[in-house]
């Protein structure tokens, strides 16, 4: 189930998150991708198990007076996977500046 | 707006995740119409249905990977399956038309087994809701019918509340005139409620109104059929309203029945026009002749159909009838008569069980040869890929799996061929459907029926197979090599190919054995040159003539055809002479020796002076009839069988008494009809002289055998006048060889005496006989064509076998080639390893058609004794095929080079 190769999506995603961009609209701003292209992504990444999500803290949100957001980040797997990934393809590093986010 | 999208958008989301999943977009969605507007937020929200199916796509996977299942992955194998069908189109292509065939027969049987036993009778609405009422006598565990006056309908229809109403029907012949062109048409009298009971409805028109049927003679309406309104009317909706002599009276057509209406009773002609019962004086005489309406004519044979009504069951309905037994003019004086209900069948499927399975048999068998056929190329191809089972073992499949593809493979296969053979069936259907007078359609029944079939059979032909090839893969497996392929010799082969031999030689032998039958039936023929004996029947009984003016009719009628160019000799005989069926003249008494009280039964047939000459029979001894033996001369001429059993075999010039019994009733022969002597002493036990006559009669020539037939004749007397008046007869012409006579003339002739007499059949002898033999003729063909099939398939099926096992043996024959063995040594090893069990199963074939012949004999009347020669035929037929199938194959290997085969080890 696992081996089903990475689509340019997917490894944007991952690339993405591996940035920092960890929820689903950031990844949106920042891949420029759609909504419809992005989520499906994040799903199946984690289905492979190469991203996991958790929720933000309760507080954080409430604080700024909106519901908590889902964080994705990384797996061990997803990393190793992405940096196989990248050594394939270099110029993928480059299609993103790095930024800091939250 | 957004929130009540997202709900709705949540549904699809498994719904173990659905709360997760809808705060995470309403965070996502929040972050988006804070930032971005909200029309950002709206194009956002599009993507939440792609994401929500991936859910759900993701989440079926992982529930099918998790417990994987007997069908996962079926998809897969559908794929394969197709694929590797595609790649072998020889293999597909001959499996299929195997199968299409075998398929076709047993659905085009079934087809008409359908048709004639469950579809009920066309156009009829709800058939189960229907009863047919009939009233009869139990006596030795039989149930004869009893007449039934109109009255006792009439209580029937007002009494049973279990009924929504009972109609009344009664078949009687009438005679059409519409434009110049006189018709027998076959119709019924009916109640005013007939169409209502069955709920059909009108094509055009309208149907019966209950006033049309309470008085006599006051509604001159008539209902005709969809074939009349075409044929005269050219389905002109002018029709309706306009005027029809129906037996001589104007009838007013007030409605067309939908096309394929035909009543509810099986008929060979079914009804084409309907009158109301109240107009039953068109054909209903009492006893002397005179009209009479329908409540007075006494017992009647009335066909009495009910609707039930909701949730009342049949029994209910017979349980209520039998209270009505006492109240009935028919049923009252006879403790034994009882009324009996049952459901309305186009033929009852009740009790035919065994009937219909011996029907099917056959279509069956051919589709057991095809399924052999299907499973030995099925067990070719499987060997072979053999070496694929054991990869597909080695790396984790489950033998279900392999046994799964197959299995898909083989219903793909049959479901191809179900639909060709559906095809062919249909086709093959719309010829019978032509001598057929209901529909044969492939209706949901039958395609379910087919349905069934196909899972059958495939499973019947690939199980054995897929088993088979992955214990050996299984082994090989565990042997980790071994063996390449199938074994040479494999005894379920064997038996397969002798099942084959056995069911083709089986039906072969059945299909001689019926076209020996057929011939043999033709056998039986004694009059000479039947195709220019022309037989017309004639009949003024609808015309209600005086038996004077009946008799002047048909004296001017001989006249007149006489003149016709092309016809030889002209003569009018009573009906059923030739054509088998003896008429009511055949219930006559001959007293050749006056001390036996009760005299000889006899058929009397009253003929015109010229019939010997016109049929072609020698009279010998004595002469034929003259212009001088009219009725005064009592001249009769008998029959050799007459001759010989009732006068010694000295029969000219000798003198007996002939008589009648008393004229039947109107309707139909009761039994205890009585001998009537016009108060002759020498005739004791005759009642009443109220009817018929006696009369003495001199012999004047003895006549050769006229009937068909192989034994004796019936003892016959031929009198030139007849003895009772009868309203209908035969016109015999015998041709002569200018052939120019034709059907018009006659038609011209018979409208110039008198035009509004139609002439009921014409047709030469030669024909009349064809048709007779018909269905027998069509069994024939049936038989020999499906033998035909079957022996086609066998030999395909022993071709593909042979082929198959030289194809395993190419080394063998190369190294027993190399060794020294002849060409010819090859070829006849081969051929004498297919032909062994081929003989076996012709053997067991042989034997199997013997019994089913002699079931058949005890069954179908005139069916021949089984047939050496016929067997015999058959046999050294499918011999000769069988060799020719296996011979080309043995002959490819008796070509192997051996040095090529030596050089590959």
């Amino acid at each position: 189930m696992v081996d089903s190769p990475l689509s340019f999506t997917g490894l944007f995603v991952l690339q993405a998150v591996a940035q920092g961009h960890r929820f689903g609209f950031d990844i949106m701003e920042v891949t420029e991708l759609p909504s419809g292209t992005i989520y499906p992504a994040l799903r199946r990444l984690e289905a492979v198990r190469l991203v996991t999500s958790g929720w933000e803290k309760d507080d954080t949100a409430r604080k700024e007076g909106r519901p908590r957001r889902r964080y994705y980040e990384l797996t061990a797997d997803g990393r190793r996977q992405l940096a196989a990934a990248e050594a394939r393809y270099r110029a993928v590093g480059r299609l993103f500046p790095r930024r800091s986010t939250t | 707006m957004t929130r009540c999208l997202l709900a709705v958008i949540a549904l699809v989301v498994p719904a173990m995740v659905r709360p997760r999943w809808r705060e995470e977009w309403s965070a996502e969605l929040a972050e988006v119409r804070r930032t971005r507007g909200h029309l950002a937020a709206g194009r956002m929200l599009s993507g939440a249905l792609a994401d929500a199916r991936t859910l759900r796509t993701l989440d079926a996977a992982q529930r099918k990977g998790a417990r994987g299942g007997p069908f996962a992955a079926f998809d897969h194998d559908i794929r394969y399956a197709v694929r590797g069908l595609l790649q072998a189109p020889g293999f597909t292509a001959g499996i299929i038309v195997s199968l299409a065939l075998g398929l076709a027969g047993t659905a085009a049987a079934f087809s008409f087994l359908n048709a004639a036993f469950y579809r009920g009778f066309p156009e009829v609405v709800d058939q189960r809701g229907l009863v047919r009422l009939t009233l009869g006598r139990e006596s030795y565990q039989k149930f004869s019918t009893i007449a039934t006056p109109y009255r006792d309908y009439l209580t029937l229809r007002d009494n049973l509340t279990t009924l929504e109403g009972l109609a009344a029907y009664r078949d009687a012949t009438f005679a059409v005139v519409a434009g110049d062109q006189p018709l027998s048409v076959q119709g019924a009298l009916v109640s005013s409620n007939y169409f209502r009971v069955l709920r059909i409805p009108p094509a055009a028109g309208r149907f019966f109104i209950d006033d049309e049927d309470r008085t006599p003679d006051t509604h001159p309406v008539v209902v005709i059929s969809d074939m009349l309104w075409e044929r005269l009317f050219h389905r002109s909706p002018s029709a309706i309203g306009s005027v029809m002599l129906v037996n001589g009276a104007p009838l007013h057509i007030v409605g067309v029945t939908p096309p394929a209406f035909i009543g509810i009773r099986r008929a060979e002609n079914p009804a084409r026009l309907w009158v109301p019962a109240a107009m039953s004086a068109l054909t209903l005489r009492d006893r002397d002749g005179h009209p009479a309406a329908i409540v007075s004519a006494g017992p009647l044979w009335l066909d009495l159909v009910g609707r039930r009504l909701a949730n009342v069951s049949v029994e209910r309905v017979q349980a209520q009838a039998a209270g009505l037994r006492g109240s009935l003019d028919a049923t009252r004086p006879d403790p034994r008569a009882r009324i009996s209900v049952i459901g309305v069948w186009l033929n009852n499927p009740e009790g035919m069980e065994g009937e219909m399975l011996a029907f099917m048999a056959i279509p069956l068998l051919v589709l057991a040869i095809a399924c052999v056929n299907a499973a030995n190329l099925m067990f070719a191809r499987a060997v072979r890929s053999v070496s694929d089972w054991v990869v597909r073992l080695a790396v984790g499949a489950t033998r279900w799996r392999i046994v799964r593809q197959v299995l898909t493979e083989a219903i793909l296969l049959s479901l191809l061929s179900a639909a060709f053979g559906l095809l062919i069936a249909r086709w093959g259907l719309s010829i019978v459907e032509r001598q057929m007078p209901v529909p044969m359609p492939i209706d949901a029944r039958v395609a379910l029926f087919t349905l069934a079939v196909v899972v059958i059979t495939a499973v019947t032909f690939s199980l054995g197979p897929a088993w088979n090839v992955t214990s050996r893969a299984t082994a090989r497996l565990s042997r980790v090599s071994g063996g390449a392929a199938g074994r040479v010799r494999s005894r379920t082969r064997f038996a397969l190919v002798m099942l084959q031999a056995a069911s083709s030689l089986g039906l072969l032998a059945t299909g001689a054995q019926f076209t020996r039958t057929i011939q043999a039936r033709a056998a039986g023929e004694h009059i000479s040159s039947p195709e220019t004996l022309v037989i017309a029947s004639i009949n003024v009984d609808p015309l209600r003539l005086a038996p004077e003016a009946g008799e002047h009719f048909y004296a001017r009628l001989l006249e007149r055809v006489r003149q016709i160019p092309g016809v030889k000799t002209a003569a009018v005989v009573s009906n059923g002479l030739i054509t088998g069926t003896v008429g009511r003249d055949g219930a006559t008494r001959a007293w050749t020796d006056p001390s036996v009280s009760d005299g000889a039964p006899v058929t009397a047939f009253s003929v015109t002076p010229d019939v010997f000459a016109a049929v072609g029979v020698q009279v010998k001894p004595g002469r034929g009839f003259d212009a001088g033996d009219t009725a005064a001369a009592r001249a009769v001429v008998v029959n050799a069988t007459f001759a010989k059993t009732l006068l010694n075999g000295q029969a000219v010039g000798r003198l007996f008494r002939l008589g009648r019994p008393a004229a039947p009733p109107a309707d139909g022969i009761e039994p205890g009809m009585v001998i009537v002597s016009n108060g002759v002493p020498a005739f004791p036990g005759a009642p009443k002289p109220s009817a018929g006559n006696a009369v003495d009669v001199t012999v004047v020539g003895v006549v050769d055998r006229i009937m068909k037939g192989t034994g004796e004749e019936p003892p016959i007397v031929y009198c030139p006048s007849p003895l009772v008046y009868q309203p209908s007869r035969s016109v015999y012409l015998r041709l002569d060889d200018t052939r120019t006579f034709s059907a018009a003339a006659f038609h011209a002739a018979v409208r110039d005496v008198d035009a509004r007499v139609p002439v009921v059949e014409l047709a030469t002898l030669a024909d009349i006989r064809m048709r007779k033999d018909e269905e027998l003729k069509m069994l024939t063909r049936a038989a020999a064509l499906l033998g035909i099939l079957a022996l086609a398939l066998a030999a395909g099926g022993l071709y593909s076998v042979v082929s198959y096992v030289v194809s395993l043996r190419w080394r063998e024959m190369g190294i027993r080639l190399a060794l020294g063995a002849g060409r010819g040594a090859i070829v006849a090893m081969i051929l004498k390893q297919a032909l062994a069990p081929t003989s076996i199963g012709a053997g067991i074939g042989a034997a199997a058609a013997a019994i089913a012949g002699t079931v058949i004999r005890s069954r179908m009347y005139g069916t021949t004794p089984v047939d050496p020669a016929a067997f015999g035929g058959a046999t050294l037929l499918m011999v000769a095929v069988m060799a020719a199938a296996s011979w080309w194959p043995a002959r490819q290997a008796a070509r192997v080079d051996p040095v090529r085969v030596l050089r590959q080890d």
